[in-house]
């Protein structure tokens, strides 16, 4: 052992930095004065993510420290990295797939410049080692996760390397395989004696392998405790010692991380006072708007009166304004509200019917943020003989899909009137709306369920005539307006935001409070691209017809309204099950 | 490219615009410049290829395991052994992919130009069936033309490809 000990290398590491770009132009320190000494089997533990595959990096050379040293003796005299023959052990096998078993050994053998007999020879040899022979003429895909690994350690080894670096090399391994190549590493490194430096974050490990363990801390690492393995070997992994000295491993590993987190709340408290004075400098900067405000997907349908209301939101800035950010999703009417049911966004804007079905069917919802907007009417051509709703039984009629709020309130009256499912109540056509316009022209339907995107452009034409105006007849129904759309939320969402929702829902009000004040010139201005509207005199109808639709209300009285309307709609038929109360629905 | 970012940016919008020109195009130019010849067919497969494989490389290189070019590091391989075991070895099914593709394409375009200009092959006599109004005739050189595909896919490709990705365990499905 003596002349071998002189013959072996020596490791030390020196006081190591390492810092990383953080990407955004500053630093991110890795290793904060790191010093290792490896004279045997030296274990380095420490949290995941601390830094420990850097530090086995830059001892391999494959990058620069950025301070500190790393030197290597022979017998005692400082030799270059380059003379000094390093094999290493990855996490993961990091095997040439293409390439057999055998050849993949080679391949680490290859700067020894040796013979091809002899290179053949000694990666034989090594693969017999880990015992592998039998495996050497195979591609390594063809073998499990610990034979491969085990090629790893052969290639290593066969180099018969001064230094080993293992960067946690039994980590993805099951517990079994583990354990039998720790006992093997134990073996070889017994016999052959090489300079290993073992990187884990298993304790166990580190407590079984290492003659020496360094525990690390957290990112920044730095050596919180050096430990001397007093346990003789042979070793066995469930012998009492090596239990006991992994306890008190952790005990420095949480010491360690402990000291970390002081130093965290130290420089939370800097900010705050930082925070502090930079407010008292500009109190309109503070804090910066960029990061304060919290960013919020909403998907809403592009079209019809949603659609206007978010583009008021977001030209006007009124979410800024609100301390919010509303990123717009704009969807088709149905996958507007589907999005928020499948949790793709947290907020959309729902019709509250719908939302009480998708509660039946066990998709909680909360609505929040009422807002009244009774556009929806049943058109029919000017000629047609058909007065009452009752006179279109069995008659094709088009809606727009089954999911949006058009169609949902269109069932709520007929089940309101003891009518029924539309569906056997009619022969509804579903479509996008210009589609279903053209086949009311061409005489394919009786009339259709439309809102006021296009129902003012159309009445405009003169050609044909509104049969039922769901507002006037809820209003008759029940002696409340009908809320026809709402921001809705998932309830945890909501628990969790409550200050952004109520921002999101002042946001929306004061887009309603702006269109109140000035119908004709929003009109004019979002008209055209909207609801299509051409023309000043369309454009004065959809006014007159939208004046007083809005409605930002939200008192007690509004809501007591609004959950009667809903009980009366979910007393009727299997439309909406009982068993919904509509107080879960809305959100205070 | 794929190793050089100052490369990538300057070839890239070049590439792009390669990428999008018709390969009927290249058959016009090439033959306005070059006539009837067999240069013709050459240049209009060179440049109509070039582009593809450009991009399949890169993206073959791009998406190399740059682990390994670690490994190969750490254990002192020489430029020859990592250009031939870690890249070349690694680019390998993505080459077939871009020789396939290559084959189909420039089939392809040996027929437009034998349609546009030449007095023979495969183009030129599918031009002249379809003028005879025989559709029996398009048909047959149709199906001649694919055969002479599946025996090159089948018979050389295929083959070539097995042999050089043997080291890949074959997943079956439903087996």
């Amino acid at each position: 052992m003596g002349g071998e000990a002189e013959m072996a290398v020596l490791v030390e590491v020196r006081d190591l930095v390492k810092r990383f770009g953080d990407g955004r132009g500053g630093w991110l320190p890795v290793l904060d004065g790191v010093s290792v000494r490896v004279d045997g089997l030296v274990c380095v533990l420490g949290p995941s993510g601390c830094g420990k595959s850097t530090l086995l990096n830059v001892v391999a050379g494959l990058e620069p420290p950025d301070g500190g040293q790393i030197r290597f003796y022979r017998e005692g005299h400082r030799v270059e990295r380059e003379e000094v023959r390093i094999g290493y052990v990855f996490q993961d096998p990091r095997l040439l797939n293409w390439r057999t078993v055998q050849e993949n050994v080679e391949f680490g053998l290859q700067s020894l410049q040796l013979p091809p007999t002899a290179r053949r020879a000694r990666a034989r040899a090594y693969l017999q080692l880990v015992g592998l022979e039998d495996f050497a003429g195979q591609f390594p895909l063809f073998l499990s996760g610990g034979m491969r690994q085990r090629v790893g350690l052969a290639r290593a080894l066969a180099l018969e390397p001064d230094v080993v670096l293992m960067d946690e090399p039994f980590s993805k391994l099951d517990e079994i395989t583990a354990r039998e190549l720790r006992q093997e590493l134990l073996g070889i490194q017994g016999r052959l004696g090489q300079r290993i430096l073992f990187v884990t974050h298993n304790p166990g490990e580190a407590a079984l392998l290492g003659d020496r363990i360094y525990v690390l801390s957290d990112r920044p690492a730095r050596v919180v405790a050096e430990v001397s393995n007093p346990i003789p070997k042979p070793r066995q992994a469930e012998a009492p010692e090596v239990a006991a000295l992994a306890r008190d491993i952790v005990g420095y590993l949480r010491t360690g991380q402990g000291a970390v987190t002081r130093r965290t709340f130290l420089v939370a408290g800097l900010a705050l006072v930082a925070g502090a004075v930079a407010g008292r400098l500009g109190s309109w900067a503070w804090p910066p708007t960029a990061w304060a405000q919290p960013r919020v997907e909403v998907s809403v349908a592009a079209v019809g009166a949603t659609g206007l209301l978010m583009r008021l939101v977001k030209d006007l800035g009124l979410d800024r304004k609100h301390g919010v950010e509303l990123n717009v999703v704009p969807l088709a009417v149905a996958d507007a509200e589907r999005a928020v049911v499948q949790g793709r966004v947290p907020v959309g804007i729902f019709n509250p019917i719908s939302a009480v079905r998708a509660l039946a069917e066990g998709h909680p919802l909360k609505l929040f943020a009422p807002f009244l907007l009774n556009h929806n009417y049943l058109l029919v051509r000017a000629e047609s003989p058909y007065r009452r709703l009752e006179d279109l039984r069995g008659k094709p009629v088009g809606s727009l899909s089954k999911i949006s709020g058009t169609y949902n309130t269109l069932a709520a009256i007929l089940y309101a009137k003891g009518l029924g499912d539309p569906e056997r109540y009619f022969q509804v056509r579903f479509g996008e709306a210009v589609p279903l316009i053209a086949l009311m022209e061409r005489g394919d339907l009786e009339a259709v369920a439309l809102f006021e995107a296009h129902v003012s452009r159309l009445l405009a034409t003169g050609r044909y005539r509104v049969l039922l105006e769901f507002n006037e007849e809820f209003r008759r129904m029940t002696a409340a307006d009908n809320l026809f759309i709402a921001l809705a939320a998932k309830p945890a969402w909501l628990e969790a935001n409550g200050t952004t929702a109520r921002q999101i829902r002042a946001a929306l009000a004061e887009a309603v409070e702006a269109f109140r004040q000035n119908p004709v010139g929003i009109l004019e201005r979002y008209g055209r691209e909207i609801f299509g509207l051409d023309t000043a005199a369309e454009i004065q109808l959809a006014a007159r017809r939208l004046r007083g639709v809005y409605t930002g209300r939200w008192d007690r009285a509004f809501l007591d309204r609004q959950i009667r309307q809903l009980r009366l709609v979910q007393s009727r038929g299997d439309f909406l099950p009982s068993h919904v109360s509509p107080e879960e629905v809305f959100w205070p | 490219m794929g190793f050089s970012r100052g490369l990538e940016r300057l070839l890239t919008p070049w590439l792009v615009v390669a990428l999008t020109i018709p390969g009927l195009i290249w058959a016009l130019i090439t033959l306005l410049l070059f006539g009837l010849s067999e240069l013709t067919i050459y240049t209009a497969i060179g440049a109509g290829l070039l582009p593809m494989f450009v991009v399949n490389w890169w993206q073959g290189v791009k998406a190399l395991d740059r682990d390994l070019l670690l490994m190969a590091r750490v254990y002192r391989a020489g430029r020859w052994r990592v250009a031939r075991d870690v890249v070349l070895l690694q680019l390998l099914p993505q080459m077939f992919a871009s020789a396939r593709y290559g084959l189909a394409w420039g089939w392809k375009i040996v027929v437009v130009i034998e349609m546009l200009g030449f007095g023979n092959g495969v183009g030129y006599l599918l031009y002249e069936s379809y003028h005879l109004f025989s559709m029996e005739r398009v048909l047959a050189w149709t199906l001649a033309f694919l055969s002479v595909m599946l025996v090159l896919e089948y018979g050389v490709v295929a083959p070539l490809e097995r042999r050089w990705t043997r080291w890949r365990p074959r997943v079956s499905f439903g087996g």
